[in-house]
């Protein structure tokens, strides 16, 4: 089925081509009597390639949709996967994800650490997170660990121990994967206990008030849980939109005040190994063991009383340390803003930086209940966010203001996963530099902030359109070419990849050098979702055409697919 | 790079018959080249001079997170600093740690400064660099009686990171526009420089929001090499190489209807186009100056070795940006920011020796802000979000050698004290960053553009808002 479905692609290009009067470099003016742009289906009118085969384009149709799906819904794919998702449906690859076990980073990360030298430290968690990003087949669950990592953040930056210790994380990693398909309320509260979380937001042995020495409890985690992880700075209504008080005003969720009531809960949490104590530097810890523990309570070190948290609700008096931590859970997950919160932040990851208010509330809808009474089901807002029209129709293919612009990362694990990368050895450690050349690498970011705001405007068309564009925030001169020349070092340095040994795979590939319209969209069905343009795809096609037919056209052809605008955004 | 082929737009303007460039496309490169647009007009009132002895650079950094500058500057005199040691408890340094400063009169309560840093002690004592005390994002002049009964205009979200960071480099802590104070003054300004293909505001980090203007952006380099990068084999005369050049100009020159991807596209090419210029003038560039390897000493050389390109790169105003993050010490207070001061003043050291060694030190002015000040009491071996904080400011035409404002008690409770020993500012950024403005060149009407709330604190006259600047 695939070489018939190329092989009429391929017949149909090649006759358009024919028509081409000019055999020179596609520049200025020479695209007159092209016109191959009409046969492309991005907006699914395929009348002019209807008339050559109906059917078949029908099928590249399909094809497209589910490349753009996975691109949605996964950390890369390759062509056979798209064929197999086309056919099975997205609900039932979505249900199948699901039950896909989760595999351990914690366990990965021992094996690489018997290893050897090499696979100590921070090179340790690289290494397990490429090792299941390039070979896991529960994709969904890793796209999903890995998007929550940037809205749960902890991060290597900067911290020694996170450098030092590759167990920080992989074990957090492991519980933001664990509740990837489960229960956010679950998710909040295990991150809440998890030793990396309260290193990096710095609760952990967090000491209750001492009034005589003036010291209050750290507000750090407080702070961040409510404005970051659960419902943000303002209430909102379902659909995301700000509510108003009586003067067109914003409503703060909380204010410092509640702040310091919520500091009060999180005090008291200290070493949880059985031979745990209170107090003892985190430097002075044995982090790699450490970091296997939630995080338990302390009670002598707890803050006693009552805690007053949101909408009137208390932790009462007289109850234990790890009540009160349930008591502020439920109350921030009870929070009307939660479901428009957390669903608008996911839908920005996995779909579209500007969703419509209606897409919004579908998604805080499945979040507030799942159809059986049950709130903050992932399951539940994964299928909203990933089969809701403004994900799955065409309309956005042709919106000038849909869509997003892929991350760095993704785009790098686009490409490994699109060319089936074998990874021959433990360490993959070549993303040492991304920080520098393209503004991210996993688990690393410059702040609990991420690498971008959800709110990002830059300056211009965008902010002018009154539109937000996250991550365009690490788009700028220096990490715009610096992406491109990652891109040139993959393809043309042949060294680049050998060096951290993922083996690539471009034997369907290398058969359509010889047909440089078939490899083009080859290429755009297998990296492009089908979303490069008519005139996107004549500029390739006319740049390959110069080439002999070898290898450096399949290696120009996957440059320029990479580089191109057309991809960077994804309708 | 880019012998062969030229990555411009200009050049395609002259091919009319080339459909897929329109003037669309051409405009907007305005907007990401710095162009003087919206400035044009404006140029009659200011003096265009190039010549070089006119030049003035700003320098920003941004000590990411709030830096606690209360144990920054320190009152050494026995009263002041038991209350000092009283309030911050466990995180008090000890009195006869600080460094010693001689401030050239004697307006304030003694101050000591930070063990680690002995070259910024020096800075002060030679009469390098001031600090400036208490100073934080306000809307208006701000009393803890009105603070307490809510009738304060009061800055949005407060204490908050994300907003507190926006605030200090817009200087409108009333709304929640991104547009910072360097780029509105370089919507103003940007027409002074003869060369136009190139922002005045430079950043060695990025995006940011200090430089975010109407009509004007960033130029990001890096603190490597030339600063600039440019698309590898681009312009060069291998057949592969003339036709990646080819199909990369092709495919960013596009006209683009969707409003992202004319966006990445834009910025790539501009990028590409601005890295031709900017690499040629800064490779020639020599600088003896020996720098610390820190990031942030790294980032300065290359701020400094642009200002040293001035010349070549043909302007006469430019601002830059750099971020030193990391400072947000909820946790291990002491020791963290024992390093990171160490840093900072190594760093300031390194580039005030260049800018004496290029001859600019009174043509370039480096300051320091910072999210917000800490809480003086400790939340056991850290502290939490305040408000009110310290910072400095260095160079030839600062008036050295003093700390301006007022240095508040840091007994708990006291008259700025809104708790926990979070204080209110009683100097607005507003008049710090006026008084900055107001040397770079800015008059008095674009003032009062640039910062909507200045007349709440300041009137322009001939008399600074605060006086650190020689003008």
């Amino acid at each position: 089925m695939k070489h018939f479905l190329l092989l009429t692609i391929t017949i149909f290009y090649f006759s358009v081509l024919q028509s081409q009067t000019h055999s020179d470099f596609l520049g200025a003016g020479h695209d007159n009597g092209i016109s191959v742009t009409t046969s492309h289906n991005e907006n699914s009118s395929n009348t002019g390639v209807k008339s050559v085969d109906g059917f078949e384009v029908a099928n590249t149709t399909a094809l497209a949709d589910a490349s753009r799906f996975l691109a949605q819904a996964t950390m890369g794919y390759d062509y056979e996967t798209i064929q197999m998702t086309a056919a099975m449906g997205f609900e039932a690859w979505i249900d199948e994800q699901f039950t896909l076990p989760r595999q351990s980073y914690e366990d990965l990360g021992e094996i690489i650490s018997e290893a050897g030298e090499a696979g100590q430290g921070w090179s340790n968690y690289r290494s397990a997170w490429w090792n299941y990003v390039l070979s896991s087949p529960d994709q969904l669950r890793q796209r999903m660990n890995y998007n929550l990592s940037e809205l749960l953040v902890v991060s290597g930056f900067g911290n020694d121990f996170f450098e030092d210790v590759g167990n920080l994380s992989n074990v957090y990693y492991d519980v933001l994967g664990d509740h990837a398909f489960g229960n956010y309320r679950t998710l909040l509260r295990d991150i809440s206990l998890n030793p990396s979380m309260g290193i990096y937001l710095s609760h952990f042995n967090n000491p209750r008030s001492d009034p005589a020495n003036n010291i209050h409890p750290d507000e750090n985690y407080a702070r961040e849980v409510m404005q970051l992880f659960s419902i943000g700075l303002y209430e909102l209504n379902n659909d995301g939109s700000r509510r108003l008080d009586g003067s067109s005003n914003f409503i703060p969720t909380y204010d410092n005040d509640d702040i310091r009531e919520f500091a009060k809960v999180f005090t008291g949490f200290g070493d949880g190994r059985p031979e745990g104590q209170w107090g003892i530097e985190i430097g002075e810890l044995d982090l790699d063991s450490f970091s296997t523990y939630p995080m338990k309570m302390y009670e002598q070190w707890h803050e006693p009383g009552e805690k007053r948290l949101l909408n009137g609700q208390v932790a009462p008096a007289g109850q234990s340390g790890m009540q009160d931590l349930e008591n502020a859970i439920d109350n921030l997950h009870n929070h009307p803003n939660i479901g428009p919160f957390i669903g608008n932040a996911l839908i920005q990851f996995l779909v579209t930086s500007n969703p419509s208010p209606q897409y919004i509330n579908n998604v805080a809808n499945a979040y507030n209940n799942n159809g059986s009474d049950i709130r903050g089901d992932m399951q539940s807002v994964i299928k909203a966010i990933l089969l809701d029209s403004e994900a799955r129709s065409c309309s956005p293919l042709t919106n000038p203001t849909a869509g997003k612009m892929r991350e760095p990362v993704l785009r790098f694990t686009n490409y490994l996963r699109a060319f089936n990368a074998q990874n021959q050895t433990f360490l993959i450690d070549n993303m040492l530099d991304w920080i520098q050349a393209t503004g991210q690498a996993p688990v690393f970011s410059p702040s609990v902030f991420n690498f971008f705001l959800p709110a990002y405007q830059p300056q211009g068309d965008i902010a002018s359109a009154n539109l937000v564009a996250p991550v365009f925030q690490i788009h700028n001169s220096s990490t715009s070419i610096g992406y491109v020349n990652k891109v040139d070092e993959w393809v043309f340095d042949e060294n680049y990849l050998e060096l951290t040994n993922p083996m690539l795979d471009f034997t369907s590939e290398m058969e359509l050098v010889g047909n440089t319209t078939a490899l083009v969209n080859r290429l755009d069905i297998l990296l492009a979702c089908g979303q490069l343009s008519g005139n996107t795809k004549t500029i390739m096609v006319n740049a390959l055409e110069q080439l002999d037919a070898d290898d450096d056209r399949l290696m120009l052809g996957i440059y320029l697919t990479m580089i191109a605008p057309d991809y960077a955004i994804l309708k | 790079m880019g012998k062969h082929h030229h990555m411009s737009r200009r050049k395609f303007l002259g091919t009319a018959s080339c459909a897929a460039i329109g003037t669309t496309t051409f405009y907007s490169t305005l907007f990401n080249l710095g162009m003087a647009n919206a400035a044009a007009g404006r140029t009659a009132k200011y003096n265009i001079n190039p010549a070089n002895n006119n030049y003035k650079a700003l320098v920003c950094i941004l000590l990411a997170g709030g830096n606690d500058s209360f144990n920054m500057l320190v009152p050494t005199d026995n009263s002041a600093y038991n209350a000092y040691a009283t309030t911050r408890s466990n995180l008090a340094l000890a009195q006869n740690s600080l460094l010693g400063l001689t401030p050239t009169s004697g307006n304030q309560v003694p101050l000591g400064l930070h063990p680690a840093m002995p070259e910024v002690q020096q800075l002060f004592n030679t009469g390098d660099l001031a600090f400036v005390s208490n100073i934080g994002t306000l809307v208006e002049p701000t009393t803890l009686t009105q603070y307490n009964n809510g009738s304060a205009n009061l800055p949005i979200g407060l204490f908050s990171h994300a907003d507190q960071i926006q605030q200090w480099q817009t200087s409108v802590p009333n709304n929640r526009s991104a547009q910072g104070w360097g780029g509105r003054m370089a919507d103003i300004l940007q027409a002074m420089n003869n060369n136009q293909n190139i922002s005045m505001s430079i950043s060695l980090s990025g995006r940011n929001v200090f430089q975010s203007g109407n009509s004007t952006a960033e130029y990001t380099i890096r603190n490597q090499g030339t600063g600039s990068i440019g698309i590898t084999g681009y312009g060069e005369s291998n057949v592969l190489d003339q036709l990646r050049t080819q199909a990369v100009d092709n495919l960013m020159e596009q006209q683009y209807n969707d409003i992202f991807k004319k966006t990445y596209a834009d910025v790539v090419s501009n990028a590409q186009d601005t890295h031709e210029i900017f690499s040629a003038a800064i490779g020639g560039v020599n600088l003896t100056t020996q720098f610390a390897q820190s990031e942030l000493s790294q980032s300065l050389q290359m701020i400094a070795r642009t200002i040293a390109a001035r010349n070549s790169l043909n302007v006469c105003r430019q601002t830059f940006f750099v971020t030193f993050g990391g400072w947000d010490h909820h946790d291990e207070l002491t020791n963290n920011q024992n390093a990171m001061l160490s840093v900072v003043s190594q760093a300031l050291n390194d580039f005030n020796n260049a800018m004496n060694e290029l001859g600019v030190s009174n043509d370039v002015t480096t300051f320091t802000i910072s999210d917000f000040g800490r809480t003086l009491t400790s939340n056991g071996n850290g502290t939490d979000h305040a408000w009110g904080g310290n910072v400095m400011v260095m160079g030839g035409s600062v008036h050295g050698g003093q700390v301006y404002g007022t240095y508040p008690d840091l007994a708990l409770n006291s008259s700025l004290d809104v708790g926990n020993g979070v204080l209110i500012p009683t100097l607005s950024t507003d008049e710090y960053f006026a008084e900055l403005a107001r040397w770079f060149g800015v008059t008095d009407t674009d003032l009062l553009t640039i910062f909507p709330n200045l007349l709440n604190f300041y009137t322009p006259s001939s008399s600074p808002p605060i006086g650190f600047m020689r003008v």
